[in-house]
């Protein structure tokens, strides 16, 4: 009952003319900054920061956060359209949504897409509603044992979620955490692996990796290619829309993919990362039609997208009740609060309820919002995929190079990503993939750090990471998806079926 | 509604708007550098300050985030730039105080800056978890002596101010061999570093005062000393004066305004008379005062007697524990 | 041992040779802790060894597989994409985003060849209209549209 006073609170905050116009502002702001290649939520909420001052603090903070999961809706459209996805997540939506677009439906992919985002956000959102509370604490029970583990399930799921094998899943993925620890190192304070080139220092950009593994080399492979993508003759709303079929496979993979999101999202950093990887792997698991995965699967586009917006929303859980912001777009988010002299803490919830319920009720809204406008933008979306590829292929490099230089305005980084489009070029010809490189290169410094903090509390002793509950389950979960993905028992059974 | 459409409007067009052309300083927009990434301490506090300058200065100012190295490349940015005055900088107590006297290797020096204000100090507090059996920062030297080892502390990360805070305050105490008598978890930030001792998974936290309140007054978390010397808003915790360590009034947080050494003196006059009207500014000061800084503007000379005296408390700290980094 | 398989097992040996050359380049250049305090070289050292394990391992794979056929690379677009970029970073620090994002498209149309002159100058006007209007005019972005940055 608490639950639906507290809603009525919200809802009321949330619905007046002025909040409805702000969330209106951010998640049409965000849907078109997301598209943009390389130009994430990041980008469009430190654009709108300033803007927010002269905001009251609840309508600063719903315009802010419409910025950030309107900007998760629309970048999973340049990934699915053109293969340049500018996150990790984006990048395990390409998977399946980019040989979606190449066999002619660029359109259903995106409205699933915009479908399995808004349950997973829904999901999310009521996550966040009955349980913030309750979840306050959940996030302060996960050690640096437990972050380890977590890191590691999703760097499994991450090999797993690759048709080319498990040795080269893993090898990618080590290669992305080597990638990772060029720069600083956190602990010491030594340099690593930097060739004494200053711009290397604070690392190598996550965007710098991504637009040049996926986009740049996309660009060199597909220029020369056939002068259009294959669109399905008649751009009309019957060849957009997802057929009987398709509809049969969304619900089961939406819910589950949320339920993995809103249960990773509440972990920060590492979580949110890590969703859309973990369910991307278990659906591959137990899916009916686990051969097409890779290759233009429904649920390959539904899985990623519910998850990943479901820990967008939950991700405010401990944001808002810790203080612990887990990427930097929500550190600029927690900064407008404090900007407003609101200081987020396990206080805030009973301090400010106008705030928390009118936020939770401006994300249902939002989501809303998002599906109306999402739905429509789907036939101009695929309509960029008639652009004749001597056309289209120049402004996307063009768009590219800005993308990448407008987050540091720093050259080097633009030549850095030549150098990666020319390895994620060479490894496209020796079918290696980047997906799991991209997730171990995020993951790489947080994992060292807590596997070290781990370590140092342990006093050396490595057995502390099966010792604790936690992290031996995370483990053994990992460990099993591994296991079954090397042995893959049904050709075994049938092998020995066969056999005897 | 009507507001927030103002609102809405009045960043975009904050550009487009300048005041009549004069043909002295300014002519045209400002370019204000903060050295730290967005929604940073830092930055909060230079976008009030901007936003509350912006019916002060006759032109623009434009504040951008040029991050890297522990705020050194926004840093050597403004020394680099023309002492025209159209290049400024938001100095931070990390990038002009403590890296400065950790890292003898660093690409510019302090006195490579002219400072025109001193405008925001803030004070730092240590933190316990309300579990621990530490009350008073007595409690916590008695056992970091009986057992070396044994007592972990966690921070913003190498060279932040908290780590070498958190041994400035074991110094002063008279605790010795502090790098193996105590164990340092550096994280990436102060909030993480904050959620360390709230798992336990670290003891204590010596930072800057504010993102601790709504711990403290939740009461999950503990203070055990505050760096001010009086008693701060919502932190009941003895001061440096009141357990005889006064001077550890020296490890405070600090924000103020640089330019390059060649800045002109009429653009440095100019701001000293824009700031002495800015800090007055009642958004500015709720801003910064809601956050736990305290708004205390210093002269140009204060200032620079201020920032040099704070490195010299600290690298006399590094120095004495041999904590340089290269 | 035919070309093909050759050219096919360059992958899993340039993976072991990053692999050595991170294990190697922690081992000399960088402490290694012990096993309470790991040190910055610990976990480069691990993970390049796993690095060029995986690698050999890949390698033998490989031996034991039919040869699949590494696809010859596309010089061509591979030019083009280069000259791109560079002449972005290049244009962008001497004459500002705008002739950038102009030479940009221009450089890279010109070396792929598909489009006539006078559709290379138009769509490369047009993309610099674009940037003008979306990046700068709307977005803001602090970067300069004319002259040297």
């Amino acid at each position: 009952m608490e639950l639906l006073g507290n809603l009525a609170l919200g809802f009321a905050a949330a619905t007046t003319l002025e909040m409805l116009t702000v969330c209106f502002v951010g998640v049409l702001l965000g849907t078109f900054v997301g598209v943009l290649p390389g130009i994430g939520p990041l980008a469009a909420v430190a654009m709108l920061l300033p803007v927010s001052f002269h905001l009251p603090a609840e309508a600063a903070l719903i315009l802010l956060a419409g910025v950030y999961y309107g900007a998760e809706y629309g970048g999973s459209t340049a990934s699915i359209l053109l293969n340049i996805p500018g996150t990790p997540s984006a990048s395990v939506t390409a998977l399946d949504g980019f040989p979606m677009a190449q066999k002619g439906r660029a359109g259903v992919a995106l409205v699933l897409t915009a479908i399995a985002s808004f349950v997973g956000g829904i999901v999310g959102v009521i996550v966040m509603a009955l349980l913030s509370p309750a979840l306050a604490g959940f996030a302060l029970q996960f050690g640096p044992a437990e972050y380890f583990a977590v890191m590691v399930l999703g760097l499994v799921a991450a090999t797993v979620v690759g048709g080319r094998g498990i040795v080269r899943g893993l090898a990618m993925v080590c290669l992305g955490l080597l990638l990772g620890t060029i720069g600083v190192d956190v602990n010491s304070g030594a340099t690593r692996f930097t060739g004494g080139i200053p711009d290397l220092r604070d690392g190598i950009g996550l965007v710098v990796v991504a637009m040049g593994l996926f986009g740049v080399s996309e660009v060199i492979a597909s220029i020369r290619g056939n002068t259009r993508h294959k669109v399905s003759q008649k751009l009309n709303w019957r060849s957009l829309m997802p057929n009987r079929a398709d509809w049969t496979r969304v619900p089961g993979p939406a819910l589950r993919g949320s339920a993995v999101g809103s249960f990773f999202g509440t972990l920060p950093g590492a979580g949110q990362t890590v969703a859309s990887f973990v369910g991307y792997a278990v659906e591959k698991r137990i899916s009916r039609n686990k051969d097409q995965f890779g290759h233009g699967a429904v649920e390959g586009v539904v899985v990623p997208e519910s998850a990943n917006n479901a820990a967008a929303q939950t991700a405010f859980i401990p944001t808002l009740t810790l203080g612990i912001p887990g990427s930097t777009t929500m550190a600029l988010m927690l900064g407008a609060l404090m900007i407003h002299g609101i200081t987020p803490g396990p206080r805030l919830i009973t301090d400010h309820p106008s705030l928390f319920w009118g936020l939770v009720a401006s994300f249902v809204i939002g989501n809303l919002m998002l599906l109306v406008l999402n739905i429509p933008l789907v036939g101009l979306w695929a309509r960029i995929l008639r652009v004749p590829h001597a056309m289209l292929y120049p402004i996307v490099a063009v768009l590219i190079c800005l993308g990448v230089y407008s987050l540091r305005l720093n050259l080097f980084d633009v030549w850095l990503t030549l150098g990666f489009g020319l390895l994620g070029y060479v490894m496209r010809l020796w079918r290696f993939e980047p997906a799991p490189l991209l997730i171990g290169f995020v993951l790489g410094p947080m994992i060292e750090e807590y596997f070290r903090r781990a370590m140092l509390l342990s006093r050396g002793d490595p057995l502390v990471f099966i010792e604790r509950p936690g992290s031996a389950t995370l483990l053994a979960i990992a460990l099993m998806l591994l296991v079954l993905a090397a042995l893959q028992p049904k050709k075994l059974l049938l092998r020995l079926l066969k056999s005897a | 509604m009507k507001t927030t459409l103002t609102a809405l409007t009045l960043g975009a067009a904050t550009l487009a708007l300048s005041a009549p052309a004069v043909a002295e300083y300014p002519t045209r927009p400002i370019q204000m550098i903060v050295p730290f990434g967005a929604g940073g301490a830092t930055d909060i506090s230079a976008r009030a300050l901007a936003t509350a300058l912006s019916d002060i200065v006759p032109q623009p100012l434009v504040v951008s985030n040029r991050t890297g190295a522990g705020g050194a490349t926004g840093s050597v940015a403004v020394r680099d730039a023309d002492g025209d005055g159209y290049t400024l900088l938001f100095a931070r107590v990390g990038s002009h105080t403590v890296n400065p006297a950790m890292n003898p290797n660093l690409p510019y020096t302090i006195d490579e800056f002219r400072f025109v204000g001193v405008y925001e100090i803030n004070p730092v507090a240590c933190v316990v978890n309300s579990n621990s059996d530490f009350h008073t920062i007595e409690d916590l030297i008695e056992r970091v002596q009986a057992d070396p080892g044994g007592v972990i502390f966690s921070s913003a990360g190498v060279g932040s101010m908290p780590h070498i805070g958190t041994m400035m305050i074991l110094d002063a105490f008279g605790v010795e061999d502090i790098a193996d008598a105590v164990i340092h978890i550096p994280t990436e930030g102060d909030g993480a570093a904050l959620t360390a001792v709230l798992q336990g998974t670290s003891d204590i936290f010596c930072g800057s005062a504010s993102p601790a309140v709504p711990f403290i007054q939740a009461g999950q978390m503990r203070p055990l000393l505050v760096t001010s010397s009086e008693r701060l808003d919502g932190i009941d915790a003895p001061t440096v004066e009141e357990v005889g360590k006064p001077e550890l009034r020296a490890l405070v947080g600090w924000t103020g305004i640089a330019g390059p050494a060649d800045l002109s003196d009429e653009a440095a006059a100019l701001w000293g008379e824009w700031l002495a009207e800015g800090v007055q500014n009642t958004e500015f000061l709720r801003i910064l005062t809601a956050g736990g800084s305290v708004v205390e503007l210093m002269s140009p000379e204060d200032s620079v007697q201020f920032v040099n005296d704070a490195y010299e408390t600290f690298r006399a700290v590094v120095v004495a524990l041999d904590l340089e980094i290269d | 041992m035919d070309r093909a398989r050759l050219t096919d097992a360059l992958g899993p040996l340039a993976l072991v040779a990053i692999g050595l050359a991170f294990a190697t380049g922690s081992w000399l250049g960088l402490d290694l802790g012990t096993l309470r305090r790991l040190g910055p070289g610990a976990l480069p050292l691990g993970l390049g060894l796993i690095l060029a394990t995986l690698g050999a391992i890949a390698l033998v794979q490989g031996l034991l597989q039919p040869a699949e056929q590494v696809p010859r690379p596309d010089l061509h677009a591979l030019a083009a994409v280069g000259v791109a970029i560079a002449t972005f970073a290049v244009l962008t620090e001497r004459l500002g985003l705008l002739p950038a994002a102009f030479g940009t498209v221009l450089a890279m149309t010109t070396v792929i060849g598909d489009l006539p002159w006078l559709g290379r100058l138009s769509l490369a006007l047009g993309v610099a209209i674009g940037v003008w209007a979306v990046f700068l005019l709307g977005l803001r972005l602090p970067i300069r549209a004319f002259g040297a940055g």
